[in-house]
């Protein structure tokens, strides 16, 4: 069974690329967790316990990015290998054996990137370490050290995660019937699940309890909690997102005229594209939820700052900013990257059928950027619902108007950076494939 | 009645084999032919002879290496691909094996596709009304997942008459479907052809399908080889089987 899981990851190493880049970037994420927390042990006293609260910072806010990255990126995987499943049932391989070797491919896949991430993360965690700290002084006297030994636990985490968002995909491909998957090389969408809600409330209750908890201890403790709140809140839109984003898609497109063929176009492809999985948005409005939020909250906190008197608010120092946002920028950076890669397998196909329809090169190009646009704008809108929301929260805690503080511009940032990496990864495979001869597209069955 | 097809002396190859053993296959060998408004024409001819690369010749969706392709009058042969988006939305239709409808687009919008990059967007009521002449009323909202392949098939069809299609590309339009709904697709494929100002070219391997035609051509090695007016199915069966 070993050489099938490891043979057959070889022959669609293109298929799997998108899923170890995403393990190797939490790799690297925990990586520096690990180190951080090994670093902290060599420390003593305050300064033991604020290397410690650097290490849980990346934790926490990475946390949510690298979840909802992770579980997409597995799914996504799985989905785009179905029709190699579906042989593989064909050539007599049982349908319990065919969900076995799906979830030792996932594993291997994760244990493997997660390795090099680690590796990685190693090798530029000192040097990375100095420029991070830089202007800290009580860091500076700080000896980084690498946490080789809880690397193994990173190993484990990312592989569990893995494991845990191709499990859905791994059951289907074992349970779907051969002809079926070859039929139907997309599987049938499931929207909004029972798990799906399930965690909503979960995530939901939390944001409320912490919300409460902030509340309590009244205006002057607000800082103390808030930064959770938009952690929470982006977090409790994840699984919602396909109820939220094709609301939102719809929302706000419909606004523009229908009559240029190619936003026309787009419009209806994103939706399609929106029904079959959320991975495209899903790490941008993540990306931009956390930084607008936590830049709003901060923001937020300067005006009850100034409201209360006090000049010397600072607000957010680099290395605060680099330790909460750069893991899941970093994070969402690579998921819509590697999302949009492996959703536009199916755009050659697409691309031949509007050409064989009469469409004109000029009228696909534009569609291709008209649909990057309608990504990333309706990835943002969520994303802005959910700093709206937790911006509210905690200017009431503050006793200050709800939308004092409300921060974009560093989140739009993150927006334009998603949308960059969507255009590229929907006008290059529509390059290519108006390069191809458009028969042989149409008659080639995969 | 004028030409809707004319099709002077085409030549097309592929490369085929990997690298380093790449040799060339000569699949069209300076095949004639032209159709008449009005006229359903079918190519038949055994596996490997070249009939689907000549109906995508002819439709442009493969360039042709050497010759001259007219469609309407417009030269299809090293076009521009803009020229040639124009000639399909313009003037083409096709009808394929695996129906080939776009998965992100409703039925309703499927069929009207065509007409809009046209620039000739149709109403609701005019894409219902297409959908209703081939029995599928009230689908329009449906995702081409959601019919079978005789109703995806009827929806292809309604699709490449209402672009205005003066000549219809069938590529074995019946293969893929149970004989009851491949009857009923040759039925629609034969009332275009009785239509004065279009024409239907169809690749089929089925002779029955192929009976129905005002003239078959039969292909062999990439070269016509025969040429046959309105046939039963056993007499163009005897056509392919004597050697030319």
């Amino acid at each position: 069974m070993m050489r099938l899981v490891l043979f057959d990851l070889r022959d669609h190493a293109v298929t799997w690329i998108g899923a170890f880049a995403v393990a190797v970037t939490c790799g690297y994420l925990g990586g520096w967790v690990a180190s951080l927390r090994a670093t902290a042990d060599l420390c003593a006293g305050t300064l033991q316990r604020n290397m410690q609260d650097a290490a849980t910072m990346v934790l926490v806010f990475s946390l949510v990015a690298a979840v909802a990255v992770l579980v997409s990126a597995a799914n996504l995987t799985v989905v785009a290998q179905r029709r190699s499943y579906a042989l593989w049932q064909l050539a007599n391989v049982g349908p319990r054996r065919v969900g076995v070797v799906v979830l030792a491919q996932l594993a291997v896949v994760a244990v493997v990137g997660a390795v090099v991430g680690t590796l990685l993360s190693a090798a530029t965690f000192v040097p990375l370490f100095s420029l991070v700290f830089d202007g800290h002084g009580r860091f500076s006297q700080v000896a980084p050290q690498v946490g080789a030994s809880s690397m193994p636990a990173v190993w484990l985490a990312v592989a569990g995660v893995f494991l845990c968002g191709g499990l859905k995909g791994a059951r289907g491909a074992a349970k779907t019937p051969p002809l079926t998957a070859l039929r139907e090389p997309e599987p049938e969408r499931r929207g909004m699940t029972w798990l799906r809600a399930l965690l909503f409330v979960a995530l939901a209750a939390c944001a409320w309890w912490v919300s409460s908890l902030m509340l309590d201890d009244g205006p002057d403790k607000v800082l103390n909690w808030s930064l959770y709140i938009p952690l929470l809140v982006v977090a409790a839109m994840v699984p919602l997102a396909p109820l939220a984003f094709s609301a939102f898609l719809s929302a706000w497109t419909s606004l523009l005229p229908q009559k240029w063929n190619a936003w026309y176009l787009a419009r209806r492809t994103a939706r399609h594209g929106l029904s079959s999985s959320t991975s495209v948005e899903t790490p941008i409005m993540v990306g931009f939820g956390l930084v607008a939020g936590v830049f709003s909250i901060v923001a937020c906190a300067a005006a009850y700052a100034e409201a209360q008197g006090a000049a010397d608010f600072a607000g957010l120092d680099f290395t605060t900013t680099v330790l909460m946002l750069g893991g899941p920028v970093l994070l969402c950076a690579v998921g819509a990257a590697v999302s949009v890669v492996m959703t536009s397998r199916s755009r050659t196909r697409d691309v031949a059928l509007f050409v064989a329809a009469g469409a004109r090169p000029a009228t696909l190009l534009a569609e291709a950027a008209c649909e990057a646009c309608i990504h990333a704008v309706t990835a943002t809108l969520v994303g802005v619902a959910a700093v709206v929301v937790s911006n509210a929260v905690v200017a009431y805690a503050y006793g200050l108007p709800l939308f004092t503080g409300l921060s974009f511009a560093e989140g739009l940032v993150v927006s334009l950076v998603g949308f960059a990496l969507v255009l590229v990864a929907t006008l290059v495979p529509t390059c290519t494939a108006l390069r191809q001869e458009t028969a042989a597209v149409l008659s080639a069955q995969e | 009645m004028g030409s809707t097809v004319v099709a002077r002396k085409i030549r097309k190859s592929f490369a085929v084999g990997r690298r380093g053993r790449r040799r060339v296959t000569e699949v069209l060998k300076g095949v004639d032919l032209s159709v008449e408004a009005g006229e359903m024409v079918s190519i038949v001819g055994p596996s490997g002879s070249g009939k689907s690369t000549l109906l995508y010749c002819l439709s442009g969706l493969e360039a042709a290496d050497e010759g001259s392709i007219e469609v309407m009058g417009r030269q299809v042969v090293h076009a521009r691909r803009s020229v040639l988006a124009k000639i399909r939305s313009g003037h083409v239709g096709f009808v394929f094996q695996s129906y080939n409808l776009i998965p992100s687009l409703s039925v309703g919008d499927n069929v009207s596709l065509p007409a809009r990059l046209a620039g000739r967007p149709m109403s609701t009521r005019q894409t219902r009304a297409a959908l209703e002449s081939v029995g599928l009323a009230g689908r329009e909202r449906d995702r081409p997942g959601d019919l079978s392949g005789g109703e995806q098939q009827r929806v292809a069809i309604a699709r490449a008459l209402v672009g205005g299609a003066d000549v219809v590309f069938a590529d074995e339009p019946t293969g893929a479907l149970d004989s009851q709904n491949g009857r009923e697709v040759l039925r629609m494929l034969r009332s275009i052809g009785d239509d004065p100002q279009r024409s239907v070219v169809m690749v089929t391997h089925d002779l029955e399908a192929a009976s129905l035609a005002d003239r078959v051509l039969v292909l062999r090695d990439g070269r016509v080889v025969r040429e046959l007016g309105r046939s039963t199915a056993a007499q163009i069966l005897e056509a392919m089987e004597v050697p030319a």
